[in-house]
């Protein structure tokens, strides 16, 4: 068997500007063409009929929690998850134990990546060594073992003078610094968006301004530096505000959000459910609006689904005790769906871009685009089939969502990664497709 | 035609928080309050309604008056009472909430008065367990009895609320007797207005219908029906929010001074534990205008109330 047909699809790919009903035809892991084909005997033909036909998503901050903590999650249940999610990217966080802050642990993220068989996995290299923020990692040498970005994630580097140099030194190796944007002193305790609902709630508060000082430190560090960085889940409106003033400046800033920040508001939060505790939290339904706007005029660039996968033991507690975030790659494309294309808030092309086409742009890896020539990375949606999101049926072993029974549309159907049928039917084809 | 029978209005398996609580729920709680004050002053003080059910005080902080009010108050129904007195370090360390809360639940038991240092705790347990559950603190977030009480005291001696104006005096923000007491005075259309420091009083209150904001007690004083100080907790200090107890005591402490600046018919609430020299003077403390001790027993009676309903009985 040589290849794929992927036949009668639409495909959209917002690179090259195409959205037209086509057949796609894949060999040797690579798109060798596009139009209206000819059946071929040697290659398997993918009914593709009524089914969207994208460049696979791309994920720019994932957290997969290997190694230390495989009891939450693997990389290779990760990688799974993200086919099931119909990305054929990720990019994994360092924050595990130990932290991937050297050539080593950077090239075990990308091995294990490798043998999931199922997305690509690259590694994010810490910042500074072991994420403290105090020196400067060994980069050359993560990125020698294929670390494509580098980051302090879950956290933000808190001494100015620190991220400078890391700026500085990570310019060296053209690889883009990611940041979120958090001053840790302002945060303090926090866990819930600074205002009314809060104070009520008796939560400890999390102001706006936490994250616009640190925002605003960041854009001048980068203004400064003439160096690029990537902003990560931004939550407010002034933020997209700086964000969107910097970029008319000059300064080479792109930035993303996740669909939690876009999607729920603080108003959620009076149940103390803790499948809705986020870091950042979330915010005002305004904020949400403004998110959905900087979506649409172009000032956020990517979304991210952070996938920050989590175990019963650390999620079903008090509010306050609870840990931040949840898994995600497997609702990311359905709630965006659901929630910004039907309702007809951002199009479909638009959103293929924000979850493909520029994540792969600013990592600067294979994929989002498919062009004769390049590589097949490839995901057919289903968008008229209407299911129910249902943690039990996770590929992830994180089973905590926000969006529990939620009704949506929009979903993977088959997933090509370099030419590969990893996912077919909504099933990894990987182990007799037995779900794993 | 069948009579129409008195609707019970109380439903609630569970008492979490003021603000779910509908102004006709809170009068038939304190319908119920009012027959079981009567309770304590006989000579045996003692009804069986509550008998042969089990109630446990599960204290995750240290409490002695709540839990004492609260144990004497299942008693008097004639239940069963246990303590069940965690380690506040074994919150973090130990068995979950929900865990410890089960076991307890094996062991047969009809309702758990929680007290809790998270925000929102009741709620949880309530979600994941399903016996009763009362709130008796959580964090910043409720104290729902201590804002009934306080209620209950004030309409006892004002007889209505409508068109007064109460105080709350302190650290507002750490402080879930001030939420629950704002919450219910304004149900029972009382105008509210919380003084302190602005680092001690969240601004968004404001934005309540009926709550303003004052930074300064002296500019209220003569305007107001009732002032109801909260303790001033000590590490408040330390954690930068003010600078030292003197500075509080002059500019938020409530002395005889200021007492005949009041009305004559002011009413003085605190829920105890007080700081006596710091939030109150002794004399104002045991003054005729104090009712700190009534708000004590009439929170016996809220809390017999209480009991009784979330198990089912009505009003």
């Amino acid at each position: 068997m040589n290849g794929f047909l992927v036949r009668g699809g639409r495909l959209i790919d917002p690179a090259q500007g195409v959205d037209a009903v086509c057949d796609v035809r894949v060999a040797g892991g690579l798109v060798t063409e596009i139009g209206s084909l000819a059946s071929s005997t040697d290659e398997v033909e993918i009914d593709a009929t009524d089914l969207i036909v994208a460049p696979g998503l791309v994920d720019l901050c994932v957290h997969l929690r290997d190694p230390g903590f495989e009891e939450v999650e693997t990389i290779r249940s990760g990688a799974q998850a993200a086919m099931a999610g119909g990305y054929t990217s990720i990019a994994a966080m360092p924050d595990t134990d130990p932290p991937v802050d050297n050539e080593a642990s950077a090239a075990y993220v990308a091995l294990k990546g490798e043998r999931a068989e199922s997305a690509r996995v690259y590694p994010v290299g810490a910042l500074t060594h072991g994420r403290e923020g105090s020196r400067l990692s060994e980069m050359a040498g993560m990125k020698r073992a294929g670390a494509v970005a580098f980051s302090d994630e879950a956290g933000a580097v808190e001494r100015a003078d620190i991220f400078l140099k890391a700026l500085r030194y990570a310019g060296m190796l053209d690889r883009p610094v990611m940041t979120r944007c958090e001053d840790p002193w302002l945060r303090g305790q926090g866990v819930a968006s600074g205002g009314l609902t809060a104070d009520l709630l008796g939560l400890p508060a999390i102001s706006s301004g936490t994250e616009e000082v640190m925002l605003a430190r960041n854009l001048h560090l980068a203004r400064l530096e003439r160096a690029g960085i990537h902003l990560l889940h931004l939550s407010t409106r002034d933020s997209v505000a700086q964000i969107q003033r910097a970029k008319h400046a000059g300064v080479r800033v792109t930035c993303s959000v996740t669909p939690a920040h876009v999607l729920l508001s603080e108003k959620q939060l009076e149940r103390y459910d803790p499948a809705f505790r986020f870091m950042p939290p979330l915010r005002t339904e305004d904020d949400c609006a403004a998110l959905v706007d900087g979506l649409v005029d172009g000032t956020i660039d990517a979304i991210s689904s952070a996938h920050s996968p989590r175990g019963q033991f650390e999620k079903n507690l008090e509010f306050v005790f609870a840990a931040p975030g949840t898994g995600s790659l497997e609702t990311t494309f359905s709630v965006l769906y659901t929630w910004l294309v039907e309702t007809e808030r951002l199009s479909i092309s638009r959103l293929i871009e924000l979850l493909s086409t520029n994540p792969a742009r600013i990592l600067r890896v294979p994929g989002g685009r498919l062009a004769v020539g390049d590589p097949a990375d490839l995901t057919c949606f289903d968008v008229t089939t209407e299911h129910r999101i249902d943690p039990s049926r996770f590929l992830s072993h994180s089973r905590v969502t926000p969006y529990d029974s939620w009704k949506v549309r929009g979903r993977a159907r088959h997933v090509l990664v370099g030419g590969e049928l990893r996912y077919r039917d909504y099933r990894l084809t990987g182990d007799d497709g037995r779900q794993s | 035609m069948n009579e129409v029978e008195a609707k019970p209005v109380w439903h609630r398996r569970n008492l979490l928080d003021i603000n779910s609580l509908s102004r006709e729920e809170i009068e038939a709680l304190f319908k119920t309050a009012h027959s079981f004050r009567e309770v304590s002053t006989r000579s045996v003080k003692k009804v069986p309604a509550l008998r042969g059910q089990v109630v446990v005080n599960l204290f995750y902080e240290p409490s002695t008056r709540t839990r004492i009010s609260f144990t004497l108050a299942a008693q008097r129904l004639s239940a069963d009472v246990v303590d069940f007195i965690a380690d506040a370090s074994s919150i973090s360390k130990g068995e979950t909430l929900v865990d410890t809360a089960n076991n307890i639940i094996a062991m047969g038991v009809d309702t758990i008065v929680l007290r809790h240092p998270a925000p929102g705790a009741a709620r949880f347990l309530a979600s994941n367990v399903d016996v009763a559950v009362v709130n008796a603190g959580d964090g910043a977030h409720s104290h729902p009895t201590q804002g009934l009480l306080d209620l209950y005291t004030l309409l006892d001696n004002l007889g209505s609320l409508e068109g007064r104006r109460v105080a709350i005096v302190g650290d507002i923000s750490h402080s879930r007797v001030a939420r629950s007491g704002m919450l219910a005075f304004r149900k029972f259309g009382a105008e509210v207005v919380l003084v302190g420091p602005p680092t001690l009083v969240p601004r968004s209150f404001s934005e309540l219908e009926g709550v303003t904001i004052s930074h300064s007690l002296d500019a209220v004083l003569g305007d107001v029906d009732a002032i109801c100080l909260l303790r001033m907790q000590r590490e408040r200090q330390g954690a930068g929010l003010f600078p030292s107890l003197e500075e509080y005591s002059r500019l938020f402490g409530m002395n005889s001074e200021r007492l005949q600046r009041c009305r004559d018919d002011v009413l003085i609430l605190h829920p105890g534990p007080m700081n006596r020299g710091i939030e109150i003077t002794p004399d104002v403390a045991d003054g005729e205008r104090s009712r700190v001790l009534a708000q004590v027993t009439n929170g016996l009676a809220v809390r017999m109330a209480v009991l009784y309903m979330v198990a089912g009985g009505s009003a």
